[in-house]
């Protein structure tokens, strides 16, 4: 009774939604306005079927993927080594927090201007000259931009856990380790990554899911003829209103899928930091 | 051969440690407080010595010190004649808070000196099982410290600091935050460790009794500025009675001393 009850719970209030979506398009009446659902369910049940001539839904997702993969991996690996240090060393960070501060409040689309003057078309491909091959397409589709864009997103929630996380370690841990012959190397990568790394998990989640969503503003650049993002403006100007929506679902989808796979993995790896008093 | 003799001779000429002269001064919003205050004490090599005082006495400083993990301004330390800089593996230490690695299982918190000091895996496991059985828990190799008691955790610790093979091994109110009883049955294991390993062992405490229980000698400290007040050589043998009238009449002796000094402070 109790499972039936836990499990139908999170399933009422999507229901009704998705009641209140087929209502108000009945209402409506126009496919421009509120596509009816399954209008929208048949082009996410189709991922063969090209749509608005612009490649499938699931090719496009991919394009997203990889775009916000490249710029996520450029932020994680500056502010993961970059949060340990200011986080050990109150000497570098305040050095630093004041100048990282400033850009701390400038949303990610702020910076779109100067971005297309430094970097205009550049893509991976140009930068890299990747020969025309079956992996050409994704290398020249990933603009220097973009990358720029998502880099910005990810980074301050990674670098800001990073920081809090080895702000927790407790002096002992990092004395003991002295004491028994530990270097700066040694408590760098034996004592203080291990003990922030559950921060940093959860700001690597947090910072990918701002990555992603800085996506949609990164696909609307000049260059960009791809992507989940690109598809749903592109779907906006021919007034496609249901690619539109399935595009919405997958940005969704894929964020969700991405954040559940950072909360299986915490709570596997992580047993120690919830059960340590 | 000759190196050895040479090292053993130098071992002979010098006590283990040496701290000779050392003030500490903290300073503090309501001004500069004089932590230590010329300090003189030697260990010899083997012998364990407790210190115990109040707190506020800056013994815990003075270990830090002797563990190079505290600069020592004024005055110096020295481990066999030679002054320290920072932190060696011949000095090991056991904390009072709880100092293993939570995600680390227990044998890889004890071999995680030998880690760090490049030592292969099997090799370091199996020296790391050879000091757990000493504190008998060779059973709970496998457990994360977040299964164990307190008592367990600190046995652990203990374990850990010898597998490093030091000369000297420091503790700071290691068994301070752990019931009666099972801190009765952790200084007879200690005691039993020691003898099987003749370690030299500095040990604070502000149990009177935990001293006149373990030490060959005690090291009276007082407060305000912390500093020595008196020492005693402890002669009666192992295992010590604690009902026995000498017993008795020494942490007497001591508590007076300590009461005295508060009294003095009060006036």
């Amino acid at each position: 009774m109790k499972s039936a009850k836990a499990f139908a719970l999170p399933l009422i209030v999507p229901l009704l939604f998705l009641i209140l979506w087929h209502v108000m398009a009945q209402v409506v009446r126009n496919d421009i306005i509120l596509p009816d659902i399954p209008l929208v369910w048949d082009i996410m049940v189709s991922p063969h079927e090209d749509l608005i001539s612009m490649g499938t839904l699931p090719a496009n997702t991919l394009i997203s993927l990889a775009r916000v993969f490249a710029g996520y991996l450029v932020a994680v690996v500056l502010a993961i080594p970059l949060g340990i240090v200011m986080g050990y060393r109150p000497d570098v960070n305040t050095a630093l927090n004041t100048f990282l501060g400033l850009f701390r409040s400038i949303p990610p689309l702020a910076w779109v201007p100067l971005v297309l003057a430094w970097f205009g078309m550049l893509s991976l491909a140009d930068v890299f000259s990747v020969p025309i091959g079956p992996a050409y397409p994704y290398f020249h589709n990933i603009k220097l931009s973009m990358i720029f864009i998502i880099f910005i997103g990810g980074f301050y929630p990674v670098l800001t856990s990073a920081i809090h996380g080895v702000g927790l370690v407790p002096q002992t841990l990092t004395d003991a380790a002295r004491v028994l012959g530990a270097n700066q190397v040694d408590i760098f990568r034996k004592v203080l990554l291990p003990y922030a790394a559950p921060s940093i998990i959860n700001g690597l989640r947090i910072g990918l899911g701002v990555s992603w969503m800085c996506l949609v503003s990164a696909e609307m650049l000049p260059g960009s003829l791809s992507g989940v993002g690109y598809l749903i403006t592109h779907a906006y100007t021919v007034g496609r209103t249901d690619v539109v929506i399935a595009g919405m679902i997958s940005i969704g989808l894929v964020g969700a899928v991405l954040d559940r796979i950072f909360r299986l993995y915490e709570d596997r790896k992580f047993v120690w930091k919830r059960l340590t008093k | 051969m000759e190196a050895t003799d040479k090292i053993a001779q130098s071992a002979a000429a010098h006590p283990e440690i040496t701290v000779r002269g050392v003030s500490k001064v903290f300073s503090t919003r309501s001004g500069p407080v004089e932590a230590l205050s010329h300090v003189d004490m030697t260990v010899e090599s083997s012998r364990f010595v407790c210190i115990v005082g109040p707190s506020g006495c800056g013994k815990s400083t003075l270990l830090r010190m002797v563990a190079g993990l505290a600069s020592c301004e004024q005055g110096e330390i020295l481990f066999r004649g030679a002054p320290q800089h920072g932190p060696c593996r011949q000095i090991g230490m056991v904390f009072q808070e709880y100092s293993l690695f939570p995600w680390l299982n227990v044998v890889d918190n004890t071999g995680i000196g030998l880690e760090f000091g490049g030592m292969p895996r099997d090799k370091r496991e199996q020296e790391a099982h050879r000091y757990l059985a000493m504190v008998g828990l060779e059973k709970f190799a496998l457990a994360m410290p977040h299964e164990l008691s307190g008592g367990m955790r600190q046995r652990v610790a203990i374990a850990r600091a010898l597998t490093n093979n030091p000369d000297v091994l420091l503790m700071d109110e290691p068994f301070g935050a752990i019931d009666a009883f099972t801190r009765i049955i952790l200084q007879k294991r200690l005691l039993d460790v020691w003898e099987k390993s003749r370690k030299t062992i500095l040990f604070v405490t502000h149990s009177v009794d935990e001293a006149v229980y373990l030490a060959d000698e005690i090291i009276v400290m007082g407060t305000n500025p912390g500093r020595i007040v008196d020492r005693f050589s402890v002669d009666m043998a192992r295992p010590r009675q604690r009902d026995a009238p000498v017993y008795a009449s020494l942490v007497t002796r001591i508590l007076a001393l300590l009461e005295q000094q508060d009294t003095a402070e009060d006036a």
